[in-house]
């Protein structure tokens, strides 16, 4: 009966990660899930492509070998992220909640199997992410790993230790988190765990994205000796499991032997820790949630509710505001599009022109500008994109039967959200933060530059968008996110680059900053123009027409 | 006068006829009762005559007009409570009323003192900072109520608001529905407890299968049929089934 009761939940827990309710009545799931799955596979095949390219035969070999280990940690790195990724979005899934305790509890089912469901739910989520960014790389890099005269043994022995390092990194990764969030678990009240896990999760998020970003690289072969127990290197786990890799594939190396030591015991250590935390956890959490409150009452001192123009516009503003501050997974996601950002900002920081020209101190440089640009960008596209998301959607009724105005006076106050929220606050953070750096001039020049950017991208990011912020159902796979991924990260770069170096020669010649200016304002003017609102405002997204019409027409009557 | 009225409204969702030609006025100063036993159309007809969804054929005339042809000047003069309590639990109760106000146009110095008096009077003022998800049904069920009161609607449409309410709340709720009457409203009302629509409407559509079985006064439904109670009516007229006989059947089956 326990076996059986095991699936049953296993599956109900497996497919809770993806919320159903917020899915369109044509959407699934399954299809969520493949999309999610094909780009890490996406991005698993850009990363092989250094395998294809990598050839030995051009380095010394020192420089060989520095290369192998860079290599080798970019991939354990991008491994842990994954995996930390993972973690932080099965956040919930993996202790029992409200939900679980009040709908399952009562029935007959031991509490073990409810916990083992979800640690099994959990890691089935992690294996598929662990394989799915490794089904490339996993396959191609192994054999560049290693010394040509290797032979098969060798190519079969640096394969296992490839695969085996991957799931015990990720693995390490994931047990770290669950033994951090079932400690706090019990040593606060449920009501506040509630609440201080939602900023822990988004903390988690951040010191993922902080450690890929910001850790050094090993450079040289004698980089290696800093890691031998007192360096920075010998603190940071993408180092311990590059040993424990080097460590399974026969490397005489001893300081990958010392860190391989550190892996063992890190990995030791969480896994006895997540054990503990899930197994008080098993005896005290049930009952914790039962005895209290989901939710503790009141928002308490923080009453905001300004009026700003037109109800409608407050309304929906406010509406936005709330739903962004208060909703996990919404937050979640927007800071995934800022992390991506701050990665992408970081890896141009650190090439030798943005480098050099930083330098220059209090000059006007462009790398700055290009920060901000695309801070900016990831701030509005993101918010954008986490309107779509919805939040309990079978309470969207009130927008539908409340509907006082016509379709553009939402678009309206769509719009004001969007700048609102996502422009203004990154503008007026920059113009402060190179007021301290830069002359007067340049600062508001920049900061008129950023406001007309901002106000196109809004357009942009609103044409073909007819609804309100987290009101309308979700349809997964309507755009090719593969592609989109990549052009956009291919695109943005580029761009913002050549708009910085533009913006950088006017603001030092007033001609050319009002060329600049009425070349964004004509931009802004077209952008604006091919906005058009909707019949009516939008709450349930529909699949693509799989007709098109042509729409033409004959002395300006539709022909028919 | 205000009237809403009905004419051969049909429903159909993938070509299967949800409500009937449906016929029937509901008019100011007066309850009118929708009744119906679970899945006869009761809930389908409230969603078209807010204008969420629109009948197959047939239509929705209110003031005379269709409600179509200004369907957002129709929908300023309706308050709508649905019979399951969605709201955005990551509201306040305070910031729901607030939101509701503005998304319908009103200024703050209009809807402000609504909103506190209606928190005051449904004794909710001191969980008015607390999120609706900590909030119990009635709690909801009285938002929902003060958020289709609020901009003091003409037509008023109640599915089920008396779902969860306390004893008092309830009592207050059948003497405010009478008072909006008397002053003039158009109140539609739909519920399954027979005892409340027999004190409180003057006035009951039948609804069996998607079609009307009945369509006059209680007094006069009562006299026709020569029965005493209207949950004796609606037994005769919407109930098919031998209730003792199923009461049984399911005791026998569970082995009990």
């Amino acid at each position: 009966m326990r076996r059986r009761q095991f699936r049953v939940l296993y599956r109900q827990f497996l497919f809770r990660l993806v919320d159903v309710e917020i899915l369109s009545a044509h959407g699934d799931s399954y299809q969520l899930m493949g999309r999610v799955a094909a780009l890490l596979g996406f991005l698993s095949m850009i990363l092989a492509m250094g395998a294809i390219l990598f050839d030995p035969t051009r380095l010394t070999a020192e420089a060989l070998q520095s290369a192998r280990w860079a290599a080798e940690h970019r991939l354990i790195a991008m491994t842990m992220l994954i995996a930390g990724m993972v973690a932080v979005l099965s956040w919930d899934g993996i202790y029992p909640d409200r939900r679980d305790v009040l709908v399952i509890a009562p029935l007959p089912v031991h509490p073990g199997t409810i916990f083992l469901a979800k640690l099994a739910a959990s890691g089935t989520v992690l294996a598929v992410a662990v394989a799915g960014i490794n089904v490339f790389t996993g396959f191609s890099w192994p054999f560049v790993l290693i010394a040509e005269s290797s032979g098969w043994f060798g190519w079969l022995r640096s394969l296992t230790a490839y695969w085996l390092t991957m799931a015990l990194a990720a693995g390490f990764v994931f047990v770290a988190v669950l033994a951090i969030q079932g400690m706090l678990a019990q040593a606060l009240p449920y009501r506040y765990f509630v609440r201080v896990s939602s900023f822990l999760q988004l903390a988690a998020f951040a010191a993922w994205v902080s450690l890929y970003l910001l850790q050094p690289s090993l450079s040289t072969p004698a980089a290696l000796a800093l890691a031998e127990g007192r360096g920075v290197l010998a603190w940071l786990p993408a180092y311990w499991f590059l040993g424990l890799f080097q460590d399974l594939n026969g490397s005489p190396d001893p300081a990958m032997a010392i860190l391989a030591r550190r892996a063992w015991i890190a990995i030791a250590s969480a896994t006895a820790a997540a054990a503990l935390a899930f197994l008080v956890s098993y005896y005290r959490t049930v009952r914790k949630i039962v005895e209290e409150p989901d939710i503790a009452p009141g928002y308490g001192l923080i009453q905001w509710s300004p009026i700003l123009g037109k109800p409608l516009r407050t309304a929906v503003l406010l509406f936005t505001v709330r739903t962004l501050f208060r909703s996990r997974q919404h937050r979640l996601l927007l800071a995934f599009y800022l992390g991506f950002a701050l990665a992408i900002t970081v890896a141009y920081l650190k090439t030798p022109l943005a480098l050099r020209q930083l330098s220059a101190g209090t000059e006007v440089n462009v790398p700055a500008m290009v920060s901000t640009i695309v801070v900016l960008c990831a701030a509005i596209v993101g918010t954008r994109v986490v309107f779509d998301l919805p939040l309990m959607l079978r309470a969207n009724w009130i927008f539908r039967v409340t509907e006082s105005h016509g379709p553009d006076a939402y678009q309206s106050a769509v719009r004001c959200s969007l700048l609102t929220i996502a422009a203004l606050p990154v503008c007026a953070v920059s113009t402060i933060a190179f007021a301290y750096v830069w002359p007067w001039p340049p600062v508001i020049g920049h900061a008129v530059v950023l406001l007309l950017l901002s106000l196109i991208l809004v357009e942009l990011c609103l044409h073909g968008f007819h609804k309100l912020p987290f009101t309308c159902s979700y349809l997964p796979g309507k755009s090719n996110i593969q592609i989109a991924f990549g052009l956009s990260v291919m695109g943005l770069m580029a761009v913002t680059h050549s708009v910085a170096t533009i913006e950088r020669r006017a603001l030092q010649d007033p001609a050319r900053f009002a060329v600049m200016f009425a070349v964004l304002g004509l931009a802004l003017a077209v952008a604006r123009w091919r906005v058009t609102p909707a019949a009516q405002v939008q709450f349930d997204d529909e699949p693509p027409a799989a007709l098109c019409g042509l729409n033409l027409s004959k002395d300006g009557v539709p022909i028919r | 006068m205000n009237m809403l009225e009905l004419r051969h409204a049909t429903k159909s969702f993938a070509g299967i006829p949800a409500v009937k030609d449906v016929s029937f006025c509901a008019r100011a100063g007066e309850v009118t009762g929708y009744l119906g036993p679970n899945g006869s159309g009761k809930s389908t007809t409230m969603k078209m005559i807010t204008g969420l969804i629109e009948p197959t054929s047939g239509g929705v005339w209110f003031d005379g007009s269709p409600i179509n042809d200004d369907v957002i000047a129709y929908r300023q003069r309706i308050g709508y409570v649905p019979e399951e309590p969605h709201l955005y639990t990551h509201l306040t109760g305070l910031e729901y009323l607030t939101m509701v106000a503005q998304l319908r146009d009103m200024p703050h110095a209009a809807y402000a003192p609504r909103i506190a008096g209606m928190l005051q009077s449904f004794s909710l003022h001191g969980d008015r900072h607390t999120p609706i998800a900590s909030y119990s049904k009635g709690m909801r069920q009285k938002i929902l109520l003060s958020a289709a009161l609020l901009h003091n609607p003409d037509l008023v449409l109640l599915d089920e608001p008396f779902s969860g309410l306390d004893v008092s709340s309830a009592l207050v709720l059948r003497s405010l529905i009478l008072e909006l009457a008397a002053r003039g409203k158009v109140i539609l009302f739909s519920s399954h407890e027979l005892e409340t629509v027999e004190r409180v409407c003057s006035h009951v559509v039948i609804l069996h299968k998607g079609r009307i079985v009945a369509d006059d006064s209680i007094e006069r439904l009562r006299s026709l049929m020569s029965l005493q109670s209207l949950e004796e009516i609606f037994s005769q007229l919407a109930v098919e089934q031998d209730t003792a006989a199923i009461s049984r059947e399911i005791a026998d089956l569970i082995g009990a």
